[in-house]
């Protein structure tokens, strides 16, 4: 059985708003997406089965209850997560009134409200396809609802709506572009505090992974004006972990030190930009060793880790949002200082006294062996090259004592694994060593001209303080697999295996990839940051920048005034009321002038009709009432009217005119 | 309409007779003499003993037509309302009985009792205005006039006339209770069947055809059009009722209007009249979407009427 043309409209609206509503169920209370999708279905049913929709004093109640149950459930109505609940609650209400056109015109502005709130919460080129979609299927329901239901189908209402949208693209696009912004936002959106913490962490305790979740999202992306460094110098550091507890590493400060360590740069330097996608932690990513950074925005701790500042605990920030700064560094640039303080040295040293007593021993062997420190840390690689260790995202837990336990049983780990035992074995030694987190690698990206780098590039090294040379990196991971630096996380993704590792390898599917991404960069770069500075520079290069934002919110106004004033005279004229007859106007000015002496016609009233409710209610003009209805009957329905009628039409008219005036009623 | 017939004065003795019988019930006795001179059928729907048949006696009794009265029953066959032909041993050939269909005015009593079969043996010939049996013709008196009642109440047991069928009658009209005053005067006054033997026709033959000739020329001026075509739109658009009037439909709101106009020995058609006779003419050929509210539901007027502006 075909659905009726009434239950096809009903889909299409139900269908349309679901898809609006879609983008919120992961934020949503499960009790209203529940609600939601119960109404829709109920809904369709009833149409179907012809059930009689519930009476006003239940929708009444209905609509009380949803207010009561968002109002328990998120203790206010304002904000985004409430506001977003009540309109999809009210959505599901509204369905069980839904009959006449108009009823549908309200989901589907229902279902645009919900659109724009889901670009309010994710502003992803993804999401904003799926939004596209989202207006094009409630548009599409918009039209389907105006038309009568068994008109014949005059183009289908989806071909109708992209037509209406493609027409409003070049609107768009021209307000989007010219219309002022101003710096600053128009609406304070609360943050989401408990959002979920993905990429780089505060801590690395290498013995609780049992297997490293890997994330192909972005961390940031990186544009360098004169060409990105090659493979091996993508070391980008976030954070340093200096406290060691025998089991994990920890982050020592917190504080932007207000003596930066001295810098010996040589080498190529680079000057590039960083687009830093939220970490919901304060930490900045730079390409090691920054040099310079914007001061306002950043400070650099004492271990060169840089972080935001901001009026959070600690005077730092937590990046909630896409961050962009501009960073100057230079891969070969060494941290020189003539001595380390003793307190740091003695920080640097330090070990649990009961930890790894194994992985000591090796080291004082090791040492005792070694020509010097440079010698040493050679040992110690080469042991991790020649040795049976090796590289795996799945490596097993470790026990009690995480570190001789790897070293000398397990002997399977990631970058993490090699870093903290590295870091034991030159502290064991009397070497001063540290964890640095942070990246590894980086994609070009050829279609955007940028470096891309994924959470999956998450890497873990060491610095050691060496007499002659400072801090110096050292990558023990590189040791046991020189493909992870080399490669980076395709790299990775292969030893890694399984699904992800070869599709890695299909060509045309990292073409794909690397164009996905150049488009969502794009969409960022071009549209979600399009700012007053950015539109002031397009105005310039435009030639409009003189104009100024006054001058052209004045020029937009005067433009969309003409245009509508156009519009609206051209449509006036095209409406325009048919000359009316003499004996119309007669009528109308009856109709009038009675409606003043407070007896108005109701518009389905017959002359007939109200020639004897105006006799019954005012007796006084009964006799030119009935004698105007008369002669107007007569020459406006009945057969053969003569000039005269029309004529004595317009005298009557007037006479009722003044008798009601003069207060005939 | 013809020269010489002042329409209302004609009709004035026809419909007092009719409201000595059936009283005060004026204005459905309005609606079925206009439904008889538009030349359509009628279906009487109500209770049973509010004086459906007594109704369509006088009508035939007063307007001088012949009358034949079909009890439907589910057992009824399309034969015993067509009639049948019968061998004529005689004259060695078939002859064809009538059925009680060639008749002028036909009461088809509780059409809703009878197989559909049977119920479209009658509805064809309603339509048609002939019988053909055996591959031959036989073309109904004129005028010919149907009225059909149907008991709403009890629906075990009956076959409901399809949307279609329905169509063929052009106005659908009630009853009801009488008010207590025509009531007691009911219980007073004589027994109806001795009452309407003594009935005598009011019109003749050739006038009622004059009438009837008249209706479909009853001017009609464009501003109605405008209307008519207004209401018929709005039972389209408004989405209150499963599907909106057929052109058909349009014509029978249009012929009805003509008729009421024509009692009333207008010699036009006002709005008026439209509204009189829409209730009656639209009410069987439209079906409330059930989403609407039910306090709603009943009031048609409300719905269609108030809601059309008259031009």
């Amino acid at each position: 059985m075909t659905p009726s043309p009434a239950l096809r409209r009903l889909m299409a609206t139900c269908g349309a708003l679901s898809v609006a509503v879609l983008p919120h169920v992961p934020q949503l209370p499960p009790w209203i997406t529940a609600t939601f999708a119960l109404a829709v279905i109920w809904r369709l049913v009833a149409e179907q089965r012809a059930y009689a929709l519930p009476s006003r004093w239940l929708r009444l109640a209905a609509a009380l209850a949803a207010l009561l149950a968002v109002l328990l459930s998120f203790h206010t109505l304002n904000g985004l997560a409430a506001g977003t609940a009540l309109l999809c609650l009210m959505a599901a209400l509204k369905l069980g009134e839904t009959r006449t056109p108009r009823d549908h015109a309200v989901l589907v502005l229902v279902g645009y409200l919900l659109c724009l709130a889901a670009l309010l919460h994710e502003e992803s080129l993804a999401r904003l396809c799926f939004v596209l979609v989202a207006v094009w299927l409630l548009t599409a329901a918009l039209a389907r609802a105006q038309r009568p239901l068994e008109a014949a189908s005059s183009g289908h209402p989806l071909r109708l709506a992209a037509r209406l949208l493609g027409l409003g693209l070049p609107l768009a696009a021209i307000l989007f572009v010219f219309v002022p912004r101003l710096e600053g936002h128009f609406w304070a959106l609360p943050s989401q505090p408990d959002a979920a913490v993905t990429g780089i962490g505060d801590d690395m305790t290498p013995g609780d992974v049992a297997s490293l979740a890997r994330s192909d999202e972005p961390a940031f992306r990186a544009w360098f004006e004169q060409g990105a460094p090659r493979p091996p110098q993508r070391y980008w550091r976030v954070q340093v972990l200096e406290a060691f507890d025998g089991r994990g590493w920890h982050r020592a400060t917190a504080r932007a030190d207000a003596v930066p360590p001295p810098i010996e740069a040589d080498g190529t330097e680079y000057d590039y930009r960083v687009a830093l996608e939220p970490t919901h932690r304060p930490w900045l990513v730079g390409l090691d060793t920054v040099l310079d950074w914007p001061h306002a925005l950043a400070g650099r701790s004492r271990t060169g880790a840089l972080m935001r500042l901001g009026r959070g605990p600690g005077g730092l920030q937590a990046i909630d949002t896409r961050l962009e700064y501009t960073l100057h560094s230079a891969p070969t640039a060494r941290v020189m200082a003539a001595a380390l303080p003793a307190d740091l040295r003695h920080r640097d040293l330090e070990l649990p006294p009961a930890a790894a007593p194994a992985t000591r021993a090796l080291a004082a062997t090791l040492r005792a062996a070694a020509s010097g420190d440079r010698d040493y840390i050679d040992q110690v690689l080469r042991r991790f090259h020649d040795e049976a260790f090796e590289y795996t995202l799945e490596p097993p837990r470790l026990g009690a004592e995480p570190t001789d336990e790897f070293m000398f049983r397990t002997r399977q780990g990631f970058c993490e694994h090699y870093a903290a035992a590295f870091a034991v074995l030159m502290r064991a030694a009397g070497i001063p060593a540290r964890v640095v987190i942070g990246y590894q690698g980086g994609d070009w990206n050829r279609y955007g001209g940028y470096l891309l780098v994924r959470q999956s590039s998450a890497h873990a090294w060491n610095e050691v303080w060496l007499e002659d040379s400072g801090w110096t990196r050292v990558d023990p991971t590189a040791a046991v697999a020189p493909e992870r630096v080399r490669r980076g996380a395709d790299g990775r993704a292969n030893a890694a295996g399984g699904v992800a590792g070869a599709l890695a390898d299909w060509a045309w599917l990292g073409r794909a990839r690397q164009l996905w991404d150049a488009a969502r960069t794009a969409w960022y770069e071009g549209v979600v940051n399009f700012s007053g500075t950015t539109q002031q520079r397009l105005l310039d290069a435009l030639g409009l920048g003189e104009w100024g934002l006054r001058g052209l919110a004045i020029a937009l106004t005067t433009g969309f005034l003409l245009t509508a004033l156009l519009l609206g005279a051209w449509l006036a004229w095209e409406m325009r009321p048919l000359p009316l007859d003499p004996l119309q106007r007669a009528w109308r000015d009856v109709c009038a002038s009675l409606a003043a002496a407070g007896l108005p016609r109701d518009p389905s009233e017959g002359p007939l009709d109200y020639a004897r409710r105006v006799a019954r209610t005012a007796p006084a003009l009964a006799a030119v009432m009935m004698a105007f209805t008369e002669v107007y009957v007569r020459a406006r329905y009945l057969p053969r009217p003569v000039a005269a009628d029309i004529a004595t039409a317009g005298q009557l008219a007037r006479q009722v005119r003044l008798q009601a005036r003069r207060g005939g009623v | 309409m013809s020269p010489g017939i002042d329409a209302r004065r004609t009709l004035e003795p026809v419909i007092a007779a009719l409201n000595s019988i059936v009283l005060g019930k004026d204005r459905q006795i309005r609606l079925a003499v206009a439904c008889l001179l538009a030349r359509g059928h009628l279906l009487i729907e109500d209770l049973p003993g509010v004086g459906k048949t007594t109704l369509a006696q006088a009508l035939a009794k007063t307007l001088g037509l012949s009358y034949q009265r079909v009890q439907f029953t589910s057992d009824l066959l399309p034969a015993d309302v067509i009639g049948v032909s019968v061998f004529d041993r005689d004259h060695a050939r078939f002859e064809f009985r009538r059925g009680p269909v060639f008749t002028q005015l036909l009461l088809a009593d509780e059409v809703n009792r009878a197989t559909p079969k049977a119920q479209s043996a009658l509805l064809e010939a309603m339509e048609e205005r002939q019988v053909t049996v055996d591959g031959q013709t036989h073309p109904l008196p004129e005028p010919f006039f149907v009225v059909a009642t149907q008991n709403p109440s009890y629906q075990l047991g009956t076959y409901p006339l399809p949307e279609s069928q329905l169509d063929r009658f052009l106005m659908r009209i009630d009853l009801g209770y009488p008010d207590p005053v025509h009531e007691r005067e009911l219980l007073r006054g004589r027994d109806r069947r001795a009452l309407l033997a003594e009935l005598q026709p009011q019109l003749p033959a050739e006038t009622l055809r004059a009438l009837q000739a008249a209706v479909p020329q009853l001017h009609v001026a464009e501003p109605l059009l405008d209307y008519v075509q207004a209401l018929v739109r709005r039972t389209r658009d408004s989405g209150l009722f499963e599907a909106g009037l057929s052109p058909r439909a349009a014509i029978a709101l249009l012929r009805a209007s003509q008729g009421w106009a024509l009692c009333h020995g207008r010699t036009g058609v006002l709005p008026e009249d439209v509204q009189a006779v829409t209730r009656a003419v639209v009410g069987h050929r439209l079906q409330l979407r059930t989403a609407v509210d039910g306090d709603r539901a009943a009031d048609l007027d409300g719905l269609l009427l108030q809601a059309v502006a008259v031009p």
